[in-house]
């Protein structure tokens, strides 16, 4: 936690650099007049163009169509200037290397998170500025010449802007920061323009059937994405990337070597120092590992409590029909037991194949959506779990005696090998956009992440999930004989 | 002020510096001289904490520069071989910017930047843009800009390689100012002359490694091998080599002229008598006998073109 010295500090830093920038883009006039024109000539014009179009649907007596489309310009007024946005964010870094200053900047005490958000302030602050009186002079020319836009409907104009600003400049700021030329970043840029450019059309249509939930959610959607991207943006920032490696050049010859090395554990060395060799030594290692596992592994705990609440409250919520019910009920059960032992009986392999596809799909989807994928399947079974209990207690029997005997057996394995291995992969996945003490770059990292995933997944979660399918298999169906027979 | 011990940088499967140690004092000038791709610029980034070191520790002003990497660069004061200025700022500007970033007060900064700017005799360019300086000029700003914040530990890096020479000049002359700071000082280079002119002791380093450090003085010593003496005789010397060889064993013929032999000789005052007396036996005077010293040049590359490097590690 930082301290409000520090915060206060690290504003300054920032500030510092913003300021800079800013004062160098508006002495810019390649930048400068630009954006002037798009801030008070365009604005002007698209204010003609209003009153014309409204006046040409109006001779037609389809006036809602004037209406309808004075939010869409309103929309473009904005969006133009803050184009430049992303012109001024994709020279953030890389134009500074070209013109070799970027090295006296990365050897001042600036952090790369101050220098990093610094960088982007800059380049989101000019636009947006420009944006917002683009969208005054244009909602007041309208206002004069057409009618009154709904204040709803600026507002909202003026945050999606904003949002989309700070989304473009984010990520082109990452792109910045990894390309070694502004030719390169330039031809980075499509991949940022295009997907934003489909946001807006899918805007100006929401705008068109006045649809002003969906926008509000597509705000939402735009502000996570732009905390990921941020996020990811201070990961990669590294001095060591921004004046060596970069994305130029298709170099993945050294991910399977790294990935090796690591997984074999050459370079490592177990908690205790030792350094033996052989299986014994491997096994020391991984076992060292898990302590760099503590926070997912708490992040774990504490979501497998909220799964558990969670089913319990649904099953209040939700009560299983009757008849269901009395199923549950112990005269029930012991009617089931001998069904339900011929059935798991028979599949062990089919018991361990299932967990290992679950920890694939847990993997899968994790590496999409930076782990949280992996915490909700994490969750799943605890959640049924804790709403079979509960529905069980609600119909008079002991909650405990069926956890006891129905899961207990086989989870004292089960439920610590999936922990531990959700929480390798929630590490490995969300190593993308939590900040990590290494020195090391992101790319290393992740891989590093991947490889002790796979030592853990191989070490202890094959043998341990195959001892966990058997004891399914055999040992509970016989506890719940034993219990409820 | 400056502690480097077994400093390696790796990138990826590429070793650049490999095992460097050396230390600078306070007051002291160290020239890091080697070809273009030597490790000079990895050393001098490891040094700044803006790359960390794969094996081996470096410690600036006490602090280590991964664990204590801020408080190394409030440190240190660095120029590159472009000075990297922001071409639309005046020169008081560019200060105030830095500046900032060392936590001065703005009052400070500007009686600093005055102070500088006159001392290299450029006052009257404090508020001029600098996209309007001369080379010299703008390498001086750098200069200036790394010494803003009075820090005990400046770094060099190639500062006069992109130059003219007569911005070289300029620019050695204020390398040679700083030197009354009393800082420590690390200048790499690929110039001998500069070194030798500028440094206390030079480090010569060679595909990541120092393969020879010391005063220029103690280089030549240490890398010309057995002395080099020349003897120039009186008339045509008609005597098969082999039989001067034969004769003193211990000399190692390198040359032989109309009149002059050149040779190499472990004990010169043992063997240059020895073969002043045999010539004579020939009936072959002596008008003249010299050591030959050889160059800083011709020393440096003996050494660097045994083993030069085919790529620029510039960039990287």
């Amino acid at each position: 936690m930082m301290s409000k010295k520090d915060l206060l500090h690290a504003l300054k830093m920032i500030i510092a650099v913003a300021r800079r920038e800013v004062k160098d883009t508006l002495r810019d006039w390649r930048l400068v007049i630009p954006i002037a024109g798009l801030t008070l000539l365009f604005p002007g014009a698209m204010t003609l163009v209003a009153s014309w179009m409204s006046s040409l649907v109006e001779s037609y007596d389809s006036a809602i169509i004037g209406e309808r489309a004075l939010p869409i310009l309103l929309l473009v007024v904005g969006f133009f200037p803050t184009s430049f946005s992303l012109v001024i964010a994709l020279e953030a870094f890389v134009g500074e290397k070209e013109r070799k200053s970027l090295e006296p900047l990365l050897s001042t005490p600036l952090t790369n998170r101050q220098l990093f958000i610094g960088k982007l302030l800059a380049a989101v602050l000019p636009p947006v500025m420009a944006s917002y009186v683009g969208i005054a002079t244009y909602a007041l020319g309208v206002t004069l010449v057409v009618g009154p836009l709904e204040p709803a409907v600026i507002l909202l104009v003026v945050v999606l802007t904003t949002v989309q600003a700070f989304l473009m400049v984010a990520a082109s700021v990452i792109v910045s920061s990894q390309a070694t030329s502004t030719r390169a970043a330039n031809m980075l840029a499509s991949f940022i323009i295009v997907p934003v450019s489909i946001i807006l059309q899918g805007e100006a249509f929401l705008l068109v059937f006045e649809n002003y939930t969906a926008l509000v959610w597509i705000i939402f959607f735009v502000f996570v994405m732009t905390i990921i991207f941020v996020r990811i943006g201070v990961q990669l920032f590294n001095r060591e990337n921004l004046l060596g490696r970069n994305i130029d050049f298709m170099n993945v010859g050294w991910v399977p070597r790294y990935f090796a090395r690591r997984f074999v554990g050459r370079d490592m060395r177990s908690a205790d120092g030792d350094q033996s060799s052989g299986l014994r030594g491997w096994y020391k290692q991984t076992f060292a590992l898990i302590r760099e596992l503590r926070i997912p592994i708490a992040v774990l705990v504490f979501m497998f409590v909220i799964a558990c609440l969670a089913g319990m409250v649904t099953a209040f919520n939700m009560r299983l029909p009757e008849e269901m019910l009395l199923s549950l009920r112990t005269d029930q059960t012991r009617a089931n037991i001998s069904v339900m032992q011929e059935m798991f009986t028979d599949l062990p392999v089919f018991i361990f194949t299932h967990n290992i596809r679950a920890v694939l799909l847990l993997v899968l989807l994790g590496s999409f959506t930076f782990g949280v994928s992996s915490i909700l399947i994490y969750m799943l079974p605890w959640a049924i779990i804790a709403f079979i209990t509960t529905q069980f207690a609600l119909v008079g029997e002991n909650p405990f005696v069926f956890i006891g005997a129905t899961v207990l057996p086989h989870a004292w394995v089960e439920l610590p090998i999936l922990l531990l291995i959700t929480a390798a992969a929630l590490r490995w996945h969300a190593s993308v956009i939590a900040p990590t003490r290494s020195n090391k770059p992101l790319s290393e990292v992740w891989v590093q992440h991947g490889a002790d995933f796979f030592r853990i997944m191989v070490g202890f979660g094959l043998p341990l999930f195959l001892i966990a399918a058997l004891l399914e298999s055999f040992l509970t169906p016989f506890v719940v004989g034993w219990v409820y027979g | 002020m400056i502690e480097a011990r077994n400093l390696v940088k790796r990138y990826d499967d590429f070793e650049a510096v490999k095992g460097i140690s050396f230390s600078v004092a306070q007051g002291e000038l160290l020239a890091l001289l080697g070809p273009n791709g030597a490790g000079k610029t990895s050393t001098i980034r490891m040094i700044s904490s803006i790359l960390a070191p794969t094996a081996g520790t470096v410690t600036v002003n006490g602090h280590d520069t991964v664990l204590q990497a801020d408080d190394v660069r409030r440190s240190i004061g660095m120029i590159t071989e472009q000075p990297g200025l922001y071409e639309r700022m005046t020169g008081l500007e560019y200060l105030l910017f830095y500046g900032r970033l060392y936590e001065l007060s703005s009052r400070d900064i500007e009686q600093r930047a005055e102070l500088l700017f006159k001392r290299f005799g450029m006052e009257d360019a404090l508020h001029r843009r600098l996209g309007g300086f001369s080379k010299g000029m703008k390498q001086k700003a750098g200069l200036i800009r790394a010494m803003l914040h009075s820090p005990p530990v400046l770094l060099l890096d190639e500062p006069t390689s992109a130059m003219d020479p007569h911005s070289a000049r300029q620019v050695r002359a204020a390398i040679q100012e700083l030197r009354q700071d009393n800082c420590a000082i690390i200048l790499t280079t690929h110039n001998l002359n500069e070194a030798e002119k500028l440094a206390d002791r030079i480090a010569i380093i060679n595909d990541g490694e120092i393969v020879a450090k010391g005063t220029a003085h103690e280089l030549r010593r240490q890398l010309s091998g057995d002395r080099l003496m020349e003897l120039v005789a009186d008339r045509l010397i008609r005597i098969p080599l082999e039989k001067l060889e034969r004769q003193i064993p211990d000399i190692q013929f390198e040359e032989m002229g109309d009149e002059m032999i050149r040779y190499r000789t472990v004990d010169p005052i043992h063997d240059n008598p020895r073969l002043i007396q045999v010539m004579a036996g020939f009936g072959i005077g002596t008008v003249t006998l010299r050591e030959i010293t050889p160059s800083l040049e011709e020393i440096y590359l003996s050494i660097v073109r045994e083993d030069e490097p085919e790529t620029s590690l510039e960039a990287i």
